[in-house]
Protein backbone atom coordinates (compact mmCIF):
# COMPACT_ATOMS: atom_id res chain seq x y z
CA UNK A 1 0.00 0.00 0.00
CA UNK A 2 1.47 3.34 -1.05
CA UNK A 3 1.81 6.20 1.38
CA UNK A 4 -0.82 8.20 -0.46
CA UNK A 5 -3.42 5.42 -0.47
CA UNK A 6 -2.68 4.69 3.18
CA UNK A 7 -3.29 8.34 3.97
CA UNK A 8 -6.62 8.20 2.14
CA UNK A 9 -7.71 5.08 4.00
CA UNK A 10 -6.70 6.65 7.31
CA UNK A 11 -8.73 9.71 6.44
CA UNK A 12 -11.78 7.53 5.85
CA UNK A 13 -11.24 5.85 9.21
CA UNK A 14 -10.49 9.12 11.01
CA UNK A 15 -13.95 9.71 12.59
CA UNK A 16 -14.11 6.13 13.85
CA UNK A 17 -10.52 6.36 15.04
CA UNK A 18 -11.28 9.52 16.99
CA UNK A 19 -14.28 7.84 18.62
CA UNK A 20 -12.10 4.92 19.68
CA UNK A 21 -9.38 7.28 20.91
CA UNK A 22 -11.96 9.11 23.05
CA UNK A 23 -12.99 5.76 24.49
CA UNK A 24 -9.37 4.78 25.17
CA UNK A 25 -8.79 8.11 26.92
CA UNK A 26 -11.77 7.78 29.25
CA UNK A 27 -13.78 10.49 27.47
CA UNK A 28 -10.98 13.08 27.41
CA UNK A 29 -11.26 14.62 23.92
CA UNK A 30 -8.09 16.69 24.15
CA UNK A 31 -6.08 13.66 25.14
CA UNK A 32 -7.79 11.68 22.36
CA UNK A 33 -6.61 14.26 19.81
CA UNK A 34 -3.04 13.94 21.11
CA UNK A 35 -3.26 10.16 20.96
CA UNK A 36 -4.54 10.25 17.40
CA UNK A 37 -1.81 12.69 16.33
CA UNK A 38 0.84 10.47 17.94
CA UNK A 39 -0.67 7.50 16.12
CA UNK A 40 -0.36 9.31 12.78
CA UNK A 41 3.21 10.25 13.68
CA UNK A 42 3.99 6.59 14.31
CA UNK A 43 2.59 5.73 10.89
CA UNK A 44 4.63 8.48 9.23
CA UNK A 45 7.97 7.63 10.79
CA UNK A 46 7.51 3.87 10.45
CA UNK A 47 7.14 2.93 14.09
CA UNK A 48 3.73 1.51 13.18
CA UNK A 49 3.64 -0.49 9.94
CA UNK A 50 0.57 -2.09 8.41
CA UNK A 51 1.60 -5.57 7.27
CA UNK A 52 -1.79 -6.71 5.99
CA UNK A 53 -2.27 -9.49 8.53
CA UNK A 54 -5.57 -7.93 9.63
CA UNK A 55 -7.89 -5.28 8.29
CA UNK A 56 -6.58 -1.72 8.31
CA UNK A 57 -9.25 -0.72 10.81
CA UNK A 58 -8.32 -3.49 13.25
CA UNK A 59 -4.63 -2.59 12.94
CA UNK A 60 -5.26 1.15 13.37
CA UNK A 61 -7.40 0.60 16.43
CA UNK A 62 -4.70 -1.58 17.95
CA UNK A 63 -2.12 1.18 17.42
CA UNK A 64 -4.47 3.77 18.96
CA UNK A 65 -5.09 1.55 21.99
CA UNK A 66 -1.35 0.99 22.56
CA UNK A 67 -0.56 4.67 22.07
CA UNK A 68 -3.22 5.69 24.60
CA UNK A 69 -1.83 3.17 27.08
CA UNK A 70 1.74 4.47 26.56
CA UNK A 71 0.64 8.05 27.12
CA UNK A 72 -1.33 7.02 30.18
CA UNK A 73 1.72 5.28 31.66
CA UNK A 74 3.91 8.27 30.84
CA UNK A 75 1.34 10.53 32.50
CA UNK A 76 1.37 8.42 35.64
CA UNK A 77 5.15 8.58 35.73
CA UNK A 78 5.07 12.38 35.32
CA UNK A 79 2.47 12.65 38.07
CA UNK A 80 4.56 10.54 40.38
CA UNK A 81 7.63 12.65 39.70
CA UNK A 82 5.88 15.96 40.14
CA UNK A 83 3.54 14.73 42.90
CA UNK A 84 0.77 16.20 40.85
CA UNK A 85 -2.69 14.95 41.79
CA UNK A 86 -5.34 15.09 39.10
CA UNK A 87 -8.85 16.04 39.99
CA UNK A 88 -11.60 13.58 39.14
CA UNK A 89 -11.50 10.00 37.96
CA UNK A 90 -9.59 9.56 34.68
CA UNK A 91 -12.05 7.00 33.36
CA UNK A 92 -15.09 9.10 34.00
CA UNK A 93 -16.91 10.46 30.98
CA UNK A 94 -16.42 14.12 30.25
CA UNK A 95 -19.10 16.36 31.67
CA UNK A 96 -21.52 17.46 28.95
CA UNK A 97 -22.07 21.07 28.11
CA UNK A 98 -25.52 22.42 29.09
CA UNK A 99 -26.50 23.26 25.52
CA UNK A 100 -25.90 19.69 24.43
CA UNK A 101 -28.36 18.22 26.90
CA UNK A 102 -31.23 17.60 24.52
CA UNK A 103 -32.46 14.62 22.52
CA UNK A 104 -29.61 12.66 21.07
CA UNK A 105 -27.09 14.44 23.23
CA UNK A 106 -29.03 13.48 26.34
CA UNK A 107 -29.08 9.84 25.24
CA UNK A 108 -25.35 10.02 24.58
CA UNK A 109 -24.75 11.50 28.01
CA UNK A 110 -26.75 8.74 29.69
CA UNK A 111 -24.83 6.12 27.75
CA UNK A 112 -21.49 7.67 28.69
CA UNK A 113 -22.42 7.57 32.36
CA UNK A 114 -23.62 3.98 32.11
CA UNK A 115 -20.49 2.93 30.23
CA UNK A 116 -18.25 4.70 32.73
CA UNK A 117 -19.64 2.49 35.48
CA UNK A 118 -18.75 -0.73 33.65
CA UNK A 119 -15.41 -2.51 33.96
CA UNK A 120 -12.91 -1.20 31.41
CA UNK A 121 -12.76 -4.39 29.34
CA UNK A 122 -16.54 -4.65 28.99
CA UNK A 123 -16.68 -0.96 28.04
CA UNK A 124 -14.04 -1.44 25.34
CA UNK A 125 -15.73 -4.53 23.89
CA UNK A 126 -19.15 -2.88 23.74
CA UNK A 127 -17.68 0.23 22.16
CA UNK A 128 -15.90 -1.73 19.44
CA UNK A 129 -18.93 -3.90 18.65
CA UNK A 130 -21.75 -1.35 18.83
CA UNK A 131 -20.01 1.96 18.18
CA UNK A 132 -17.44 0.78 15.65
CA UNK A 133 -19.44 -2.10 14.16
CA UNK A 134 -16.58 -4.56 14.54
CA UNK A 135 -17.27 -8.24 14.92
CA UNK A 136 -16.40 -9.90 18.20
CA UNK A 137 -13.52 -11.65 16.42
CA UNK A 138 -12.11 -8.29 15.25
CA UNK A 139 -12.67 -6.87 18.72
CA UNK A 140 -10.62 -9.68 20.23
CA UNK A 141 -7.82 -8.89 17.74
CA UNK A 142 -7.84 -5.16 18.58
CA UNK A 143 -7.73 -5.80 22.31
CA UNK A 144 -5.23 -8.66 21.97
CA UNK A 145 -7.41 -11.04 23.97
CA UNK A 146 -8.84 -14.47 23.18
CA UNK A 147 -12.11 -14.84 21.33
CA UNK A 148 -13.66 -16.64 24.29
CA UNK A 149 -12.69 -13.82 26.62
CA UNK A 150 -14.11 -11.24 24.22
CA UNK A 151 -17.41 -13.15 24.02
CA UNK A 152 -17.65 -13.29 27.78
CA UNK A 153 -17.05 -9.54 28.13
CA UNK A 154 -19.55 -8.92 25.33
CA UNK A 155 -22.42 -10.84 26.96
CA UNK A 156 -21.74 -9.64 30.50
CA UNK A 157 -21.26 -6.08 29.28
CA UNK A 158 -24.56 -6.06 27.41
CA UNK A 159 -26.44 -7.31 30.46
CA UNK A 160 -24.76 -4.81 32.78
CA UNK A 161 -25.29 -1.89 30.37
CA UNK A 162 -28.99 -2.70 29.91
CA UNK A 163 -29.46 -2.84 33.65
CA UNK A 164 -27.79 0.54 34.14
CA UNK A 165 -29.71 2.18 31.29
CA UNK A 166 -33.03 0.85 32.56
CA UNK A 167 -32.19 2.14 36.04
CA UNK A 168 -31.83 5.60 34.49
CA UNK A 169 -35.06 5.24 32.54
CA UNK A 170 -33.39 4.63 29.18
CA UNK A 171 -34.30 1.77 26.79
CA UNK B 1 -21.52 -13.46 16.60
CA UNK B 2 -23.37 -10.16 16.56
CA UNK B 3 -26.31 -10.18 14.19
CA UNK B 4 -27.77 -6.93 12.83
CA UNK B 5 -30.94 -6.07 14.70
CA UNK B 6 -30.19 -8.41 17.55
CA UNK B 7 -29.87 -5.61 20.08
CA UNK B 8 -31.80 -2.66 18.63
CA UNK B 9 -31.95 -0.84 21.95
CA UNK B 10 -28.19 -0.79 22.36
CA UNK B 11 -27.58 -0.03 18.68
CA UNK B 12 -29.83 3.01 19.02
CA UNK B 13 -28.08 4.50 22.03
CA UNK B 14 -24.63 3.87 20.56
CA UNK B 15 -25.73 5.49 17.32
CA UNK B 16 -26.68 8.60 19.29
CA UNK B 17 -23.29 8.59 20.98
CA UNK B 18 -21.55 8.22 17.62
CA UNK B 19 -23.35 11.21 16.14
CA UNK B 20 -22.66 13.27 19.24
CA UNK B 21 -18.94 12.53 19.35
CA UNK B 22 -17.86 12.32 15.76
CA UNK B 23 -19.55 15.53 14.70
CA UNK B 24 -17.33 17.58 16.98
CA UNK B 25 -14.06 15.75 16.33
CA UNK B 26 -10.88 17.30 14.93
CA UNK B 27 -10.27 17.25 11.20
CA UNK B 28 -7.98 14.61 9.74
CA UNK B 29 -6.03 17.18 7.75
CA UNK B 30 -5.15 19.17 10.87
CA UNK B 31 -3.89 16.17 12.84
CA UNK B 32 -2.03 14.69 9.85
CA UNK B 33 -0.32 18.01 9.12
CA UNK B 34 0.64 18.39 12.78
CA UNK B 35 2.09 14.88 12.78
CA UNK B 36 4.11 15.61 9.62
CA UNK B 37 5.43 18.85 11.10
CA UNK B 38 6.41 17.01 14.26
CA UNK B 39 8.25 14.38 12.22
CA UNK B 40 10.20 17.00 10.29
CA UNK B 41 11.15 18.76 13.52
CA UNK B 42 12.55 15.59 15.10
CA UNK B 43 16.19 14.65 14.54
CA UNK B 44 16.72 11.90 11.99
CA UNK B 45 17.30 8.40 13.28
CA UNK B 46 20.69 6.83 12.54
CA UNK B 47 20.99 5.12 9.19
CA UNK B 48 19.95 1.57 10.00
CA UNK B 49 22.01 -0.40 7.40
CA UNK B 50 25.17 1.46 8.40
CA UNK B 51 24.44 0.77 12.04
CA UNK B 52 23.92 -2.93 11.32
CA UNK B 53 27.14 -3.13 9.27
CA UNK B 54 29.20 -1.55 12.03
CA UNK B 55 27.69 -3.88 14.61
CA UNK B 56 28.38 -6.95 12.45
CA UNK B 57 31.99 -5.86 11.81
CA UNK B 58 32.60 -5.35 15.52
CA UNK B 59 31.15 -8.75 16.36
CA UNK B 60 33.29 -10.43 13.67
CA UNK B 61 36.45 -8.73 14.90
CA UNK B 62 35.70 -9.78 18.45
CA UNK B 63 35.16 -13.40 17.35
CA UNK B 64 38.46 -13.45 15.45
CA UNK B 65 40.38 -11.98 18.37
CA UNK B 66 38.87 -14.48 20.80
CA UNK B 67 39.56 -17.36 18.37
CA UNK B 68 43.22 -16.46 17.90
CA UNK B 69 43.88 -15.79 21.52
CA UNK B 70 45.00 -19.04 23.13
CA UNK B 71 45.52 -19.49 26.80
CA UNK B 72 49.02 -21.02 27.40
CA UNK B 73 48.75 -24.40 29.15
CA UNK B 74 50.77 -24.77 32.36
CA UNK B 75 53.90 -26.85 31.86
CA UNK B 76 54.14 -30.11 33.90
CA UNK B 77 56.61 -30.23 36.72
CA UNK B 78 59.85 -32.11 35.93
CA UNK B 79 59.67 -35.77 36.98
CA UNK B 80 55.87 -35.86 37.21
CA UNK B 81 54.22 -38.87 35.49
CA UNK B 82 52.28 -38.36 32.29
CA UNK B 83 48.51 -38.39 32.68
CA UNK B 84 48.22 -41.41 30.33
CA UNK B 85 50.43 -43.48 32.60
CA UNK B 86 49.06 -42.46 35.91
CA UNK B 87 47.13 -45.02 37.97
CA UNK B 88 45.15 -44.31 41.08
CA UNK B 89 46.20 -45.90 44.32
CA UNK B 90 42.96 -47.92 44.52
CA UNK B 91 43.22 -49.29 40.98
CA UNK B 92 43.90 -52.82 42.29
CA UNK B 93 40.37 -52.95 43.74
CA UNK B 94 38.97 -53.08 40.22
CA UNK B 95 41.08 -56.13 39.29
CA UNK B 96 38.37 -58.65 40.27
CA UNK B 97 38.60 -62.36 39.40
CA UNK B 98 37.04 -63.24 36.04
CA UNK B 99 37.36 -59.70 34.76
CA UNK B 100 38.90 -61.11 31.58
CA UNK B 101 35.56 -62.71 30.65
CA UNK B 102 34.09 -59.28 30.11
CA UNK B 103 36.86 -58.15 27.82
CA UNK B 104 36.00 -60.32 24.79
CA UNK B 105 33.00 -61.74 23.00
CA UNK B 106 32.40 -65.45 23.71
CA UNK B 107 32.59 -67.80 20.67
CA UNK B 108 31.24 -71.27 20.26
CA UNK B 109 33.88 -73.99 20.43
CA UNK B 110 36.52 -71.76 21.97
CA UNK B 111 37.32 -71.31 25.56
CA UNK B 112 38.49 -68.18 27.24
CA UNK B 113 42.13 -67.45 27.39
CA UNK B 114 42.43 -67.61 31.15
CA UNK B 115 45.52 -68.08 33.16
CA UNK B 116 44.29 -71.47 34.40
CA UNK B 117 44.58 -74.36 31.92
CA UNK B 118 41.42 -75.18 29.96
CA UNK B 119 40.08 -78.72 29.85
CA UNK B 120 36.97 -78.31 27.75
CA UNK B 121 38.18 -80.48 24.87
CA UNK B 122 36.62 -83.95 24.70
CA UNK B 123 40.04 -85.52 24.17
CA UNK B 124 41.30 -84.18 27.45
CA UNK B 125 38.43 -85.63 29.47
CA UNK B 126 39.15 -88.77 31.42
CA UNK B 127 37.58 -91.70 29.66
CA UNK B 128 34.88 -93.60 31.39
CA UNK B 129 35.90 -97.16 31.86
CA UNK B 130 33.90 -99.33 29.47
Amino acid sequence: MSERSLEQRLEELHPAGFGWAVQCCGGDRQEAEDVLQTTYLKVLDGRARFDGRSSLKTWLFGVIRRTAAERRRAGWARNLLSLHVRNGHPNRAAAPTPEALSGEAETARALRLALAALPARQREVLHLVFYQDLTVEETAAVLAISLGSARTHYHRGKAALRERLQREGRP
Amino acid sequence: MKRPGEDPDLEQVFSALRHDEQGAGPSFAALWAAAEAHRRARPQRPFRPLFLAVTAATASLLAVVLGLWQVPLPKPAPGAPAISQWRPATDFLLATPGRELLGETPRLGHGFDLATPQSTSSTDRPRRPS
